[in-house]
């Protein structure tokens, strides 16, 4: 699994700013990229948010669709998580407690 | 003429239908869903037919993720409110997916907040796959728990090829239906205080298990149905496979026997006459 590995903090502030840049617009909380405790491994103890390419191309709303990339909030959130270049590869059994 | 055609194609042109049908073909429009007139007609009927069967207002949450994209995927046939795509999910024409580790679906309510009563509460979901396949115990359709006795939950069971569930509203696990195929509908039902049936249809036709004594707890479920994993008290795991196609979902509650055998069969035409894709 590709995405960023961060810490809970961090991790739910993500998810809050996901949600409020729909709240904003008047739109239902309707997707979230989710973040998952890490449980063995490398990173035990840290968060793991998903943020793999078809993630990236997930097509959200409107017709055509827009994807979360077209959107300024989330690409200012890939930026502060250092950038696609520091996401990791997680097997996904870390994941499971 | 041009203008009209493509009025009518995007699903603005709704005049005739049933009031509930069109409120949702205007919603999944608006958050970039393309309904196509056969599509459009499948889900007038659909819904009049469930209104002509007394089982409309028992459906408390009903999605239908067949759109590509998650807007639309999320919004609530029955009450117009959206749930929440999580993770790892993939949009496909007719059905979504997970990834198998992150991807779920969070309904905005839990059974109770939807309006399924405690002695009542029931869940469905249409899934398919290229091929037959196998659920294991932790492999939920969907589910929802706190503590074990407001547990609802459709899972596998792998070593007879059993549909499972834990509920709803109680703390027994039971398994059922013997050596089907997995695709298909499938609705898992408390019928009262004291039983529980699980339905099931495909092309061959429908099978239930009758009604199978069990108790209902004596609360009712209080965490937001999440479907292709479980969400327990807000961790969900238990996630099913990413061979899983899934075509509808939802919560139902009242329904006995006799409604369930009408449902499953109007929801396996709605999402047939809808896709293009048919189940085995």
């Amino acid at each position: 699994m590709i995405g960023f590995i961060t810490d809970q903090y961090t991790a739910t502030q993500v998810n809050e700013a996901v949600s409020n840049a729909q709240v904003e617009r008047g739109l239902p909380v309707f997707w979230l990229p989710g973040k998952y405790e890490v449980f063995r491994g490398e990173h035990v103890g840290m968060y793991f948010i998903p943020c793999d390419d078809e993630t990236l191309s997930t097509p959200l709303r409107g017709n055509p669709p827009l994807h979360p990339t077209d959107f300024p909030e989330f690409q200012t959130i890939i930026e502060e998580l250092g950038g696609l270049d520091a996401r990791v590869d997680l097997p996904p059994e870390d994941i499971t407690e | 003429m041009q203008y009209a055609y493509g009025y009518q194609l995007n699903g603005s042109q709704t005049s005739g239908l049933d009031p509930s049908a069109k409120a949702y073909i205007n919603a999944v429009v608006a958050a970039g869903a393309t309904v196509t007139s056969t599509q459009r007609t499948a889900i007038n009927n659909f819904v009049k037919g469930e209104k002509a069967g007394s089982t409309w207002a028992l459906l408390k949450r009903h999605y239908l993720p067949i759109w590509g994209v998650a807007a639309p995927n999320a919004i609530c046939m029955t009450s117009l409110t959206s749930g929440t795509f999580v993770g790892g999910v993939t949009h496909a024409s007719g059905y979504v997916t997970t990834n198998g580790s992150t991807g779920h679906f969070l309904s905005d309510a839990s059974p109770g907040q939807a309006g399924c009563t405690l002695n009542g509460s029931g869940v469905f979901a249409l899934i398919s796959a290229a091929s037959p396949f196998n659920l294991g115990n932790s492999n939920n359709i969907c589910g929802a728990s706190s503590t074990p006795t407001t547990r609802i939950s459709l899972v596998g069971n792998t070593t007879t090829s059993l549909f499972a569930g834990f509920g709803p509203n109680s703390s027994v696990f039971g398994a059922y239906l013997t050596g089907i195929d997995r695709r298909g509908v499938a609705h898992f039902q408390r019928n009262s205080s004291a039983d529980r049936f699980l339905s099931f249809r495909n092309s061959s036709g429908e099978v239930n298990t009758g009604l199978l004594a069990n108790a209902s707890g004596s609360l009712n479920s209080t965490i937001p149905m999440a479907f292709m994993a479980n969400n327990n008290n807000g961790v969900v795991s238990g996630y099913i496979p990413p061979t899983v196609y899934n075509g509808a979902w939802g919560m139902t509650d009242g329904f006995d026997i006799a409604k369930s055998q009408l449902f499953t069969a109007s929801l396996k035409t709605l999402w047939e006459t809808c896709t293009g894709l048919a189940l085995p």
